[in-house]
């Protein structure tokens, strides 16, 4: 500003030539900025034209879902109505609700959990809470052992890790699937389970590659200390290293948690007569033929039914999300 | 002397049992299932009311996936195209995005997760109905001009490329976690190089390809090699939807399917080999 102001004085003393140039300079300083931390305004114009444009399309189709899931018959052929309905209409949802068989029926003769397992949401729910809290726990012991520990052919195992986290699920789990058939194991939450009792879960790879890395940040005084003080190897790791690991616990449960909910292929392959809901919203969004429903709102609605959950928890702990991989430091 | 050694030992019992449990995971639900898979892949498998009956065939499924049904080669190449085209298209789309984000301005947090956002959202169904209403396109890349100028790069690659910016959006969609993964990159290069190369007379541009870009090599390789694993586990995928076909199908079964999935696993050990091949030099420069 100050620049601006000493090249108006010049320009008022006629002095056209020294004046100009230094009106530039001080235009480009307030436009591209005077050196490399403080960026110019049209840099930050830039930086927020792009990001607003970007996030506006990124968010788009999650708007148009909301908005189309709550479009009756009239509205959803009004052009005019494109991202407000008119007269907005609860009867999608109450097609999908029921039609995603998210609450359970219950028929006479069979055990509560029998009947339990007819609702899709308790399938989601009982493979992805118990699936993604033990994943916290296992691969937190593996990662501490490929962090911190010593043990025969280490570098051999490693490699293995990488590999478990690279060969695609389905070469795994085809005959998985005839194994789990052979002890009557399909359609219950133990087919995510046992894999994840076991550290082979759901990506449990890149889960314990973050513990790992996390374990192998911490200063090694600690473990000198701990050994003067006498606390055994398992105390140790119960009572320090795992509390410590607390960002890592949180950035595993919270991704296991989604992608177990997201996850379709397995659960299409491991659950044949029940279903889950990931699976659901691809049966449940076809309306019959002679109710006043369009098969584009139901579809949207059941899918918003679908992600809630999900929307809700990133909602709350978006920061814990997008922080994750600062905090855990994988990337060293 | 003697001491030191039942040390050594006794460490290396700790981390046995610490490892141990991942150990048995990994013959139980790793080794095993993959070697049966091996084995059915060279059989002919046939399912009997209570067991699997298996007649060695050799190579025969894999022989029969790529010379004699057509679907299969085809869905491959189409998919490798695809996939060859996708990949860059992520990393390069979350390196800008992780650029923008590590300047300092108000707001940023927001549009950090607004950009995150989709990555609780990518499931194999969901994505599909969104495609399938049309919404994972931007529009102006779907114009008819758009469409009718790549066409002309011949049928296979033209049509590719045309599904692929009929899919831009949710293409971009898989770029949450490589975004974070850069942008924790970025912030590991430390300012005083950059305070450095300011004395020097190097302009932001200049900082940009000279340090900024050589610092977070590694990082885009970790990102590429999520990328393509990200992109090969996908739901949408139509390898998996064969696999998932055939494997209850009567006359193939677990035997053909199995093979598929060996043929789809090299495919993308492949796609790893080449990324590792592309960013070597670069790897090798930054361990010391």
């Amino acid at each position: 500003m100050s620049k601006i102001k000493q090249s108006m004085e010049q320009l008022a003393r006629h002095d056209l030539r020294s004046g100009f140039q230094s009106f530039m300079q001080a235009l480009r300083g307030i436009l591209f900025g005077t050196n490399l931390e403080k960026g110019g305004l049209l840099g930050k114009a830039v930086i927020y034209f792009l990001l607003v444009t970007f996030a506006v399309l990124y968010l788009e189709p999650l708007v148009y879902m909301i908005s189309t899931s709550f479009k009756g018959f009239s509205d959803f052929t009004d052009p005019t109505a494109k991202w407000i309905p008119k007269d907005p209409t609860f009867v999608n949802l109450k097609y999908a609700f029921d039609k995603m068989n998210i609450k359970p029926i219950f028929v006479e003769g069979k055990t509560l959990w029998q009947n339990l397992c007819s609702s899709t949401l308790f399938n989601t729910a009982t493979i992805a809470l118990p699936s993604a809290a033990i994943q916290v726990f296992t691969c937190a012991i593996a990662g501490y052992a490929f962090g911190r520990l010593e043990f025969p052919f280490k570098k051999t195992m490693l490699v293995f890790l990488v590999l478990t986290y690279i060969v695609p699920p389905n070469t795994v789990f085809i005959p998985l699937a005839w194994i789990y058939k052979q002890y009557n194991l399909l359609n219950s939450p133990f087919c995510f389970i046992a894999p994840a009792i076991f550290g082979q879960g759901l990506r449990s790879g890149l889960f314990i590659i973050i513990y790992m890395q996390f374990f192998r940040k911490i200063p090694k005084e600690l473990e000198e200390a701990a050994a003067l003080d006498g606390i055994g190897s398992f105390r140790f790791f119960w009572k320090i290293m795992f509390p410590l690991a607390k960002p890592a616990m949180i950035t595993v449960f919270l991704f296991s948690l989604v992608w177990h909910w997201n996850e379709t292929y397995l659960s299409s392959l491991l659950y044949t007569t029940n279903t889950t809901l990931s699976v659901q919203i691809a049966k449940a969004s076809i309306p019959p033929n002679g109710m006043e429903l369009n098969l584009q709102p139901v579809q949207m609605v059941s899918g918003l039914l679908f992600i809630l959950p999900n929307l809700l928890i990133y909602l709350f702990t978006q920061r814990l999300f997008t922080e994750s991989i600062e905090r855990t430091g994988i990337v060293e | 002397m003697k001491k030191t050694i039942t040390i050594e030992t006794r460490k290396k019992f700790v981390g046995l049992a610490f490892i141990s449990l991942w150990l048995v995971g990994l013959i139980l639900f790793w080794i095993y299932p993959l070697v049966y898979s091996l084995f059915m892949s060279l059989n002919k498998v046939t399912i009997m009311t209570d067991h699997l009956q298996f007649d060695f065939v050799g190579f025969a499924n894999f022989k029969k996936a790529l010379t004699q049904d057509a679907a299969i080669p085809n869905t491959f190449l189409q998919f490798i195209q695809q996939t060859v085209l996708i990949i860059p298209i992520i990393v390069v789309f979350s390196l800008i995005i992780a650029l923008l984000l590590n300047q300092k301005f108000k707001g940023r947090g927001l549009i950090r997760g607004i950009f995150f956002l989709p990555v609780v959202l990518t499931s194999g169904n969901l994505i599909n109905t969104l495609v399938g209403q049309k919404q994972g396109s931007i529009s102006f890349l779907v114009s008819v001009t758009a469409r009718d100028t790549f066409s002309s790069l011949g049928p296979t690659w033209g049509a590719t490329v045309n599904n692929i910016l009929a899919n831009f959006l949710i293409i971009l969609w898989y770029s949450g976690v490589q975004m974070l993964i850069l942008i924790a990159g970025l912030q590991s290069i430390s300012p005083s190089v950059y305070e450095a190369a300011k004395i020097d007379g190097a302009n932001g541009w200049e900082a940009l390809w000279k340090i900024t870009l050589p610092g977070i090599t590694p990082f885009i390789f970790i990102s590429t090699v999520y990328t393509i694993v990200d992109q090969f586990t996908l739901t949408s995928n139509p390898i998996l939807k064969i696999v998932n076909d055939t494997i209850f199908g009567s006359n193939m079964g677990f035997g053909y399917a199995s093979a598929i999935s060996w043929l789809y696993f090299i495919v993308i050990t492949l796609f790893l080999a080449v990324s590792f091949l592309i960013f070597r030099n670069s790897l090798r420069g930054m361990r010391r």
